[in-house]
């Protein structure tokens, strides 16, 4: 080392002997340290050749993490000047003959050799011995650097945590220790997952029936006003969807109609609060320290196995080998599971400034898919600022599939390589490899239709018997269907007056020989029958009376195109009078919301009728409205029946089940289990739907089943 | 107690009620208070067949589902030591006796715990001829009127029914075959009405044939009208009945170059008919090749004629035809289809024809050509489609119900043996059941449904949507 120095010799008496010493300058940086809040300080280092007269300290810890920036209230949410986490850097520096010529100190990101920060040490800065870094002639730092492209806010960031806080010095001697440096992180301290406002919700499409995806968040919030953490909920789907036609029912309607109510699925918005640990290890809302850092949104499918043979069969399709792997309806099927749909759909967040509130009618959070491997997952972005700072979210969507069941994980995807690849985005199954304070877990969410039961009527109360509604719930309950009853256990009953005038009407409108079937008087008196009709016999006895000639009567009587030639074929046109006028006089009763009106009376008509129900198309119904008319008895129904099993029967016709080929499907629609021979939907005493039409219940795509249970099933 | 039946016949047509006459007998020495034999509500007596419909036998009860619960008998007497009950009981239509051959019956009867058995009884069900069927059109406006189609088995007519039971789910019953009236040899061209009524009542369907020049129309116990044309008239469509029982029918010459309207006036049970008539005849310049015709709740009837590549809207009174000017349609005429015809309410006719690519025979489309209050007509083509093969037969319906705005289905049976249907996406099929030809279609308020035979009469739907 070559080095220039301008020395001065001193001279005393003649007869003395000078002695000069001619020195080389020795300077070097001892320690540089943040100190925090309630003493805690990063650990110093320097490379192993330096040495300084004085030894640095050996106190401090290289887990130093501080907040940087402005504050909220965590109480309020808004931004509160008193609540910060300054830190000061501290230096010493050994300079005792003031060679240090110049020094730096510089902020370097992880894996990067570029300072985000740099600051020139000047004058007093330089001075032999112990300094506290100032900012505007203050001890305090906040954490605020220049302007650069990566920390929008000019604040350090978890982003790029942890950093290295280097003092670097040059001057004329002997640098005996020209760099000391520390390490600070900033570090997210927890996630806490809490809804959105309902009024992030995207504008429903006009198809879509309004405030369907609002009626589900208000469900949701009805069983907690945070997400669960453990546990289950259920996510309900209105949907008052039946047929309109008997077709319907051959068509696959029940999954493009559930599809065009319910497109990609239900949203709920999800938020999550970031907090950030503080110096002093409290957890603190720094909304100005988290930059674009990413949340990473995971789901899992957890639903579980049906315990039938069929449904079973089918959930096990191609079930260890998709991304993720689990049991949830498989695209192939209609659901999500290995589909390109996202159950967290991109979002285009606030843009460049972050509005004062939150948008109503879009979401506000930034979202992003993850690319490859994880590319079910999707990326967040927090805000910086304003009502919604150090937040971020996503709409979950799961698929519109009743009996998925999803489980939800928001992951701080803040570790990434040299190569700026991230550690968490990796194909393996949940959960990912991260620490519990850098993740919020839900519970599971449990999709379930619904389908209100509106009202129930009943013809008088004669009708003694009534349906145990909760018991045809608990059927469509294993299909994930809630049947809801909205009744809250009350029955109507027609007026008298009103029965009697309607069916006075729709009799007077049928054609003399009809009405001669009914029976005289007051009809809504004589009990609780639909229809009080005449025998065959009391017909003849009837027209007789009217002046008819036997011949003529009997002629009549017999002649095959009017249907009443025996017993038999007088109750058929009986049977359809019947259901002509009962009809006429229940429909006003119908509830005029969407769901179902149960409409009940003991028989259709007093002589002899094997109906025991039907699935009752309510006038003006769009679609959306549905009734369904017992006119049976428990006792009517062949043992181990009885009417719960009809009118689980006949909603599912509404819910555009077909009967069992045994039961007169003549479409050859293959739409049930072929195994089984006791579906609900035949006319065999039932056990329950078969696993064709619980998972047509649940929203799978009929066209993608088979009715062989095995067929159903891929490994 | 003792129980004897006796049937009053030894054979019967698949479909056709089976009477069964039977005598409970008390043999005891004390009034036995029994419930009448036909109470809804008795719990007995039972039958127990065998046969080559049942190879095992089959017990049932009479109506063919025993009343469940408890519900009381609703007449109930005393019978007397030595008397008898007595009463003829119809097998239940739904007993699937669909099988050709001697069948054997026997009743049972419990009574305090005592169970007897009557004498054993056989008869014949004998197959249905060679299918056909007319359909008997109506304008209904309630359904309690049931499906009806014309049957006819050798030398008798038949009319046989068909119950919608379930028209939210497009399902149906056959109701069996009902004999109207015996026919003559040799009678061909058979008819069925299109009525401007739906309703049951003394004034009921009558049907109709062709032998050689003269046609006659007969029904239930409404003795037959024969008139003798001084040609040998074709039968195309239904024939056409009023609310007053009359029925009118088209007829043309073989070489569709004359068109008459004969009348059959309406006839009571058992009276002697009015007298069939020529109400006119007209000569038309260009041929008819098919035509057909239909009336309206309202009683407005109209025809639409097919003479060569042209349509015609064809009205009358009894002073002789209208014809509106002839509508040429492009394509070749697909004779193998005739025309179908609606006429709502109000007045609005539709009619639709099928026509064939010149180029491509099996390329074919439907054009509907609708005339409304007067003004002119319009055409309009749907997209063609391509078939898998040539029609043999095939049959365009609209809309049995006089509606404003009616479904249209189609119905074809191509030379493939496969058949192809509106609703069969685009798709021919086999199909195992016997299809009659023409294809008998019944578009119904909610579903659509084409009568076919397996083993028995049935409605099969084909596809549903509300008028």
């Amino acid at each position: 080392m070559v080095i220039n120095r301008t020395a001065r010799v001193a001279r005393t008496a003649h007869d003395k002997t000078h002695l000069n010493h001619l020195g080389v300058p020795e300077f070097g940086v001892v320690e540089i340290q943040i100190k925090g809040q309630g003493g805690s300080l990063s650990k110093c280092y320097r490379d192993g050749s330096s040495t300084t007269s004085t030894a640095p300290a050996t106190t401090g810890d290289d887990t130093f993490h501080f907040a940087p920036g402005p504050q909220y209230a965590a109480a309020t949410w808004t931004a509160d000047p008193t609540l910060k986490d300054d830190v000061q850097i501290v230096y010493k520096l050994h300079n005792p003959q003031f060679a240090i010529k110049e020094a730096k100190i510089e902020i370097f990101p992880r894996f990067s050799k570029n300072s985000v920060w740099t600051r020139e040490l000047k004058d007093d800065e330089l001075l032999h011995g112990e300094h506290t870094l100032q900012f505007n002639a203050r001890d305090n730092w906040d954490g605020k650097i220049d302007a650069h492209a990566d920390y929008p806010d000019q604040f350090l960031t978890v982003e790029h945590s942890p950093y290295k806080l280097k003092l670097t010095i040059s001057g004329e001697g002997v640098n005996t220790s020209p760099a000391a440096w520390t390490y600070f992180h900033i570090i997210i301290a927890k996630l806490e997952l809490e809804y959105g406002p309902k009024t992030v919700l995207p504008a429903q499409a006009a198809n879509m029936e309004g405030g369907i995806h609002t009626e589900t968040y208000d469900d949701l919030i009805a069983q907690g006003a945070a997400p669960p953490t453990g546990g289950t909920v259920k996510v309900f789907l209105k949907s008052d969807i039946f047929k309109t036609s008997s077709d319907d029912m051959f068509k696959n309607q029940l999954f493009t109609r559930h599809e065009t109510l319910w497109g990609d699925g239900p949203q709920i918005p999800l938020f999550c609060k970031v907090w950030v640990k503080s110096s002093s290890d409290t957890d603190v809302v720094a909304y100005k320290a988290l930059g674009r850092l990413k949340f990473l949104w995971d789901w899992e499918s957890t639903s579980v196995a049906s315990p039938t043979g069929f449904t079973a069969s089918a959930e096990k399709y191609l079930v260890n080998k998709t991304k993720p792997k689990g049991r949830n309806c498989h695209d192939k099927r209609g659901g999500k599971r290995a589909s390109n749909k996202p159950v967290f759909p991109a979002q285009a967040g606030p843009g460049a400034a972050t509005p004062a509130a939150l948008p109503v009618g879009s979401f506000p959070f930034e979202v992003v898919a993850v690319d490859k491997p994880r590319k079910w997952a999707a990326y967040s972005y927090a805000w910086n600022d304003g009502v919604a700072a150090s937040k971020t979210g996503v709409i979950f969507q799961p698929a519109r599939m009743a009996g998925d069941e999803y489980k939800v994980t928001v992951y701080v995807n803040q570790e990434y390589d040299r190569k700026k690849k991230y550690k968490l985005n990796v194909d393996t199954d949940a959960p990912l490899p991260s620490p519990d304070v850098l993740k919020a877990v839900t519970g599971d969410y449990h999709i379930w239709r619904r389908v209100n039961v509106r009202k129930y009527v009943k013809k008088n109360n004669s009708v003694a018997e009534t349906i145990n509604l909760a018991t045809v719930a608990g059927e469509y309950a294993k299909a994930f269907l809630e049947l809801k009853d909205l009744t809250a256990g009350s029955i109507t009953y027609v007026a008298e007056a009103d029965w009697n005038s309607r069916v006075t009407a729709s009799v007077n409108g049928r054609s003399a020989a009809l009405q001669r079937m009914v029976s005289p008087g007051n009809q809504h008196a004589k009990g609780g029958n639909g229809v009080y009709l005449r025998t065959r016999a009391e017909y003849r006895v009837a027209y007789l009376a009217e002046g008819a000639t036997v011949a003529v009567v009997d002629a009549f009587l017999n002649d095959p195109s009017n249907g009443m030639q025996d017993d038999d074929h007088y109750e058929k046109k009986g049977k359809t009078l019947g259901r002509g006028v009962v009809s006429d006089a229940f429909s006003p009763e119908a509830d005029p919301g969407s769901g179902c009106t149960i409409f009940h009376c003991d028989k259709l008509i007093s002589i002899g009728c094997d109906l025991l129900g039907w699935a009752y198309d309510v006038p003006g119904g769009a679609g959306n409205r549905c009734g369904f008319l017992l006119c049976a008895t428990n006792a009517d129904h062949s043992a181990g029946d009885n009417i719960e099993n009809t009118a689980t029967h006949e909603f599912g016709h509404h819910f555009f089940l077909p009967h069992t080929p045994d039961a007169g499907e003549k479409k050859n629609y293959k739409a049930h289990d072929s195994s089984i021979t006791t579906c609900i939907m035949s006319y065999n005493v039932p056990t329950e739907f078969c696993g064709f039409c619980q998972l047509r219940l649940r929203g799978w795509s009929k066209n993608a089943l088979k009715p062989a249970p095995s067929a159903n099933s891929k490994t | 107690m003792e129980i004897r039946i006796q049937s009053p016949r030894t054979s019967y047509n698949i479909g056709e009620a089976i009477r069964v006459e039977v005598a409970l007998r008390n043999t005891a020495s004390e009034p036995l208070t029994l419930p009448r034999l036909t109470d809804p509500y008795g719990p007995q007596p039972y039958f127990v067949i065998q046969g080559p419909s049942f190879r095992k036998p089959y017990r049932f009860h009479w109506r063919g589902k025993a009343p469940a619960g408890s519900h009381p008998p609703l007449d109930v007497g005393d019978v007397a030591p030595g008397q008898y009950l007595t009463e003829t009981l119809t097998l239940p239509s739904t007993l699937a006796l669909f099988e050709p051959g001697a069948h054997e019956l026997y009743a049972t009867y419990e009574w305090s715990g005592t169970v007897v058995e009557s004498n054993r009884i056989s008869f014949k069900m004998e197959a249905l001829g060679p299918p056909l069927f007319r359909v008997v059109g109506r304008t209904p406006l309630f359904s309690e009127v049931g499906i009806q189609a014309l049957s006819v088995n050798g030398q008798a007519l038949y009319l046989a029914s068909f119950s919608e039971d379930r028209p939210d789910l497009g399902e149906t019953s056959f109701d069996g075959v009902s004999q109207l009236t015996s026919i003559e040899p040799g009678a061909t061209d058979f008819f069925a009405p299109w009525c401007q009524t739906a309703e049951i009542g003394v004034i009921g369907p009558r049907f109709g044939w062709r032998t050689g020049n003269a046609i006659t129309v007969a029904g239930f116990r409404k003795l037959p009208q024969r008139l003798e044309m001084a040609f040998t008239p074709r039968i195309h469509g239904p024939s056409l009945m009023g609310a007053n029982g009359d029925i009118d029918l088209l007829v043309t010459d073989a070489a569709g170059t004359m068109l008459a309207l004969v009348r059959f006036p309406n006839v009571n049970y058992d009276q002697s008919p009015a007298p069939a008539r020529l109400v006119w005849e007209k000569n038309v310049q260009a041929p008819i090749t098919d035509f057909t015709s239909t009336i309206n709740p309202k009683g407005a009837r109209f025809a639409v004629l097919r003479q060569g590549n042209s349509i015609r809207l064809l009205t009358w009174d009894d002073n002789g035809p209208k014809l509106e000017p002839p509508m040429a349609v492009g394509g070749t005429p697909v004779t193998a289809v005739g025309p179908a015809l609606h006429l709502s309410v109000s007045g609005v006719v539709r009619a639709s024809i099928l026509t064939a690519d010149p180029a491509n025979a099996r390329k074919v489309a439907i054009t509907e050509i609708t005339w409304q209050g007067g003004g002119p007509p319009h055409a309009k083509t749907e997209p063609s489609f391509e078939l898998q093969s040539g029609i043999r037969s095939g049959t365009i319906a609209y809309s049995m119900s006089a509606v404003e705005s009616p479904r249209r289905e189609w119905f074809f049976v191509l030379d493939s043996h496969r058949v192809q249907n509106s609703h069969s996406e685009g798709k021919a099929y086999i199909t195992k059941r016997v299809v009659l030809l023409p294809p008998q279609l019944l578009v119904m308020s909610h579903v659509t449904y084409d009568l076919e035979v397996h083993k028995k009469p049935e409605l099969n739907m084909i596809e549903g949507g509300a008028d």
